[in-house]
């Protein structure tokens, strides 16, 4: 039996089945193997790819994240900021610096994300933008520096950066890797996923805009010289220019098109089409009541409750309810209501000074002068107190039927340091808020119009000008700004600017005009700017372009022309913090 | 035990020979199985290297050109619209719409020029302020020319293109905000003649980040 058995596994033709079967199973093997390998590869491609765009992309958000904490920053300036990182500083510029920590939190706007190293070699964890959960695995950490050139002897320098006579190098605070003399910070932001890594270098400034900008067409002519360091032009519409004597030192810019020959008249570049800048709204609506800027002409509230002066109309008042603000079916009460709210006044306290007869309704012939205190001063969201002057005359001012005007060499009071806001009658169509119906309503009252020899040669006159009308300068004017160092909720706060004029209207500069001592900042219109003669403004002009009406004194486009000079030098004007310049580093 | 010997016979010669024709024709199919698989393989392996090329080609032009603009001066005679050139064929008006040539300018070491090469070991991803990229169509490769230097230094950025185009995706408005790269990559080692002969397309379109 045993024999049998063997004889029977000793059957050879089932070990072919077999040698079949290794074979078959070997080739398999054989084919499977070279098509994993394939794919194997064409995976690990697709990883490296796919990791390193998430470590670009990361390292883009950190970017854009420390770029807005800077515009976020509320402290006193640049230097301030760099003067919140650690101690001491890290010579190497992409690591280490980061001012931007849960422990300075404070110095930065409420509800600012923080960028804190929650793993100190990769830094702040991503976060979804839409459920804040964190993105695994995908880090970024930043670092900030002063914009020290690489030969600089600063402890922390940018790497290929050699400018020459640098503003970083020369002067008071030269060569200081804790100083900011610029307004520039560099910002170098690592983003890590996986075992990829990019980093970006991102330059940072506050930028402002060029010393005329404007919301529609320009027109630039005559012997024209806009100069300085912001001495540009820029519309949000087209350019036109008329003549080969006038002069932009830096770059011409339009939203739209180029019109005329530009060649040879512009220092920095000139060109359309180039993307829009985002002119604040200062002639605005009411934050607290809906409408649009038709509904009452007016400055932005926290600008206007800076006057110490009220220049208000004759009959301005005439009409409206002593006491009552709610009294709206009385277009007097209504308008009197929307300048004490804003003012933050005391409706029935400025009926009270403005009423000749008390009594009735409040009865205002003649042009009042208010002095306005606040109850806490300096705090202008306390409650204004308004006192009447005896006369306008007791700072300053006079009236005419032409508006309101400050009195040339006055023996007694000097209009000079004083913030004024000349209020007048609203004749916008309210009753049609359609923009384009504009065109047809007559100006506004509340206009200011300076035509003597105001201001001394050499002895300029403080006084800064709000109005609700129109402001237009004629003759041998020489003032500068009252209203100094304003911070505005448009700006970053460390950006104070100093103001000369806000109009609802326009502004028309023409004659010798000079605001050129000791001035820098803004003059803004809500309509049309227009600049001639050969007068002088060391400041920024901005146009906001509300349609024209008919009656104020520019049409609807802003020209400057004539032997007019604009000169914006420096950085307290409007402007913004910007992002401008962008680059991958190798490290 | 030797009569029962008798039964212990080895494959008959037939057996032997059935065997050996079955695992010949199994072998002959298997091999012939295996030969057009690894042809296969070989296609496959080249079609993926040449899609690996391609992705590697865009991702390299879109480092290059991404960071195209710096100006850490802020200067303002930089024209924003030259960061970005596409080089001829131009349109009757000048102006080139689409092109397989491309120059770049740049500020990297704040000269306000776009005249300079910074040193090689810097920590920048190019190095040149003025570089061009286009397509020698002969050499079916991507190059990069350093035009601050007499001749122009080249680089070779990627093999094995056919063709390349950048596209400003505003159309004839031109405006050099973004660019489009349109690229085909061909598959190393497979005559075009070949049925099996495909080649790879990419198209991706870069934002310039100093725009």
């Amino acid at each position: 039996m045993t024999d049998e058995t063997i004889q029977t596994r000793d059957n050879g033709e089932r070990g072919a089945a077999l040698i079949m079967a290794l074979l078959t199973l070997a080739l398999l093997l054989a084919l499977t193997m070279g098509m994993s390998l394939t794919a194997i590869s064409e995976l690990g491609v697709s990883s490296t790819y796919g990791t390193q765009t998430v470590a670009l992309e990361a390292a883009e958000a950190g970017l854009n994240h420390a770029a807005s904490l800077v515009s976020n920053y509320n402290g006193a300036d640049f230097t301030a900021l760099l003067a919140i990182r650690p101690t001491p500083l890290s010579t190497d510029y992409m690591t280490g610096n980061n001012p931007f920590v849960t422990a300075n939190a404070a110095s930065f706007a409420p509800g600012c994300v923080m960028i804190d190293p929650e793993i100190p070699a990769r830094g702040y964890q991503l976060r979804d933008g839409v459920t804040g959960a964190v993105v695994p695995d995908v880090y970024y950490r930043v670092s900030l520096i002063d914009d020290e050139p690489t030969t600089s002897p600063a402890v922390v320098r940018v790497p290929n950066f050699s400018p020459a006579a640098y503003s970083e190098t020369i002067g008071v605070n030269a060569d200081s890797a804790a100083v900011d003399k610029n307004n520039r910070l560099v910002i170098y932001s690592t983003g890590t996923f996986a075992n990829a890594s990019v980093t970006l270098e991102g330059w940072i400034a506050f930028l402002p805009f060029p010393a005329l900008s404007a919301n529609k067409n320009v027109e630039i002519s005559g012997n024209a010289q806009i100069t300085g360091a912001y001495g540009g032009v820029h519309s949000n519409s087209g350019i036109v220019e008329n003549g080969n004597g006038w002069w932009v030192e830096q770059t011409v810019t339009a939203t739209g098109t180029l019109t005329g020959d530009f060649a040879g008249q512009v220092g920095g570049f000139c060109g359309g089409n180039q993307p829009p800048l985002d002119l604040p709204p200062f002639v605005t609506r009411d934050p607290l009541i809906s409408g649009d800027p038709y509904t009452p002409p007016r400055l932005q509230d926290f600008l206007i409750r800076r006057a110490d002066i009220l220049l208000i109309d004759p009959d301005f008042a005439d009409g409206a309810h002593s006491l009552d603000q709610n009294d709206v079916g009385s277009p007097a009460t209504r308008q009197l209501k929307s300048i004490a709210n804003r003012l933050n006044i005391n409706y029935a306290l400025l009926a009270a000074q403005l009423d000749d007869t008390p009594g009735g309704n409040v009865q205002q012939g003649d042009p009042v002068a208010i002095s306005v205190s606040r109850t806490v001063p300096g705090d202008f969201n306390s409650a204004g107190i308004p006192i009447k002057l005896a006369d306008t005359t007791d700072v300053g001012w006079s009236h005419s039927n032409s508006g309101w005007s400050i009195i040339p060499n006055a023996a007694g009071a000097s209009a000079g340091g004083h913030t004024v806001y000349a209020i007048g009658e609203n004749n916008y169509d309210t009753s049609n808020q359609n923009l384009a119906s504009a065109g047809s309503s007559t100006s506004n009252g509340g206009s200011i119009l300076l035509n003597s020899n105001v201001g001394g040669n050499g002895a300029p006159i403080a006084v800064t000008m709000f109005s609700t009308g129109s402001i237009e300068v004629r003759g041998n004017v020489n003032i500068t700004a009252n209203l100094l160092d304003l911070q505005t909720g448009f700006l970053p706060p460390f950006v104070t600017p100093d103001v000369l004029m806000m109009a609802v209207e326009d502004i028309w500069v023409n004659g010798d005009f000079a605001a050129n001592i000791a001035f820098t900042g803004v003059s803004y219109a809500g309509e049309a700017v227009k600049l001639s003669g050969s007068g002088s403004i060391n400041g920024q002009m901005i146009a906001f372009n509300w349609p024209h009406v008919s009656g104020s004194p520019v049409d609807a486009l802003n020209v400057v022309t004539g032997n007019f000079q604009l000169t914006l030098n420096q950085g307290d004007s409007i402007g913004r913090v910007k992002l401008y310049s962008w680059r991958q580093i190798k490290r | 035990m030797k009569p029962e010997r008798k039964y212990e016979s080895g494959f008959s010669l037939m057996e032997l020979i059935m065997a050996l024709m079955v695992l010949t024709v199994v072998m002959g199919i298997a091999f012939s199985l295996l030969n057009r698989f690894q042809q296969s393989y070989r296609y496959e392996e080249a079609y993926a290297d040449a899609q690996r090329n391609a992705r590697f080609a865009v991702a390299r032009l879109n480092e290059i050109i991404r960071s195209a603009g710096t100006n850490p001066t802020a200067n303002t005679t930089v024209n924003p619209t030259n960061f970005v050139l596409l080089l001829a064929p131009t349109t009757a008006s000048g102006t080139a719409i689409s092109s397989s040539s491309i120059q770049l300018r740049s500020d990297l070491n704040g000269d306000t020029l776009n005249t300079a090469t910074v040193s090689s070991n810097s920590d920048v991803i190019v190095t040149s302020e003025n570089v061009t990229l286009w397509l020698d169509a002969a050499n079916m490769r991507i190059v990069m020319d350093d035009n601050t230097v007499t001749p122009p230094l080249s680089v070779t950025i990627a093999d094995n293109i056919r063709t390349l185009t950048f596209t400003d995706p505003n159309g004839a408005s031109n405006t050099n905000k973004a660019i489009q790269v349109q690229l085909v990559a061909t598959p190393s080692g497979i005559p075009d003649g070949d049925p099996r002969y495909r080649e790879v397309s990419y198209n991706a379109t870069i934002r310039l980040r100093n725009r």
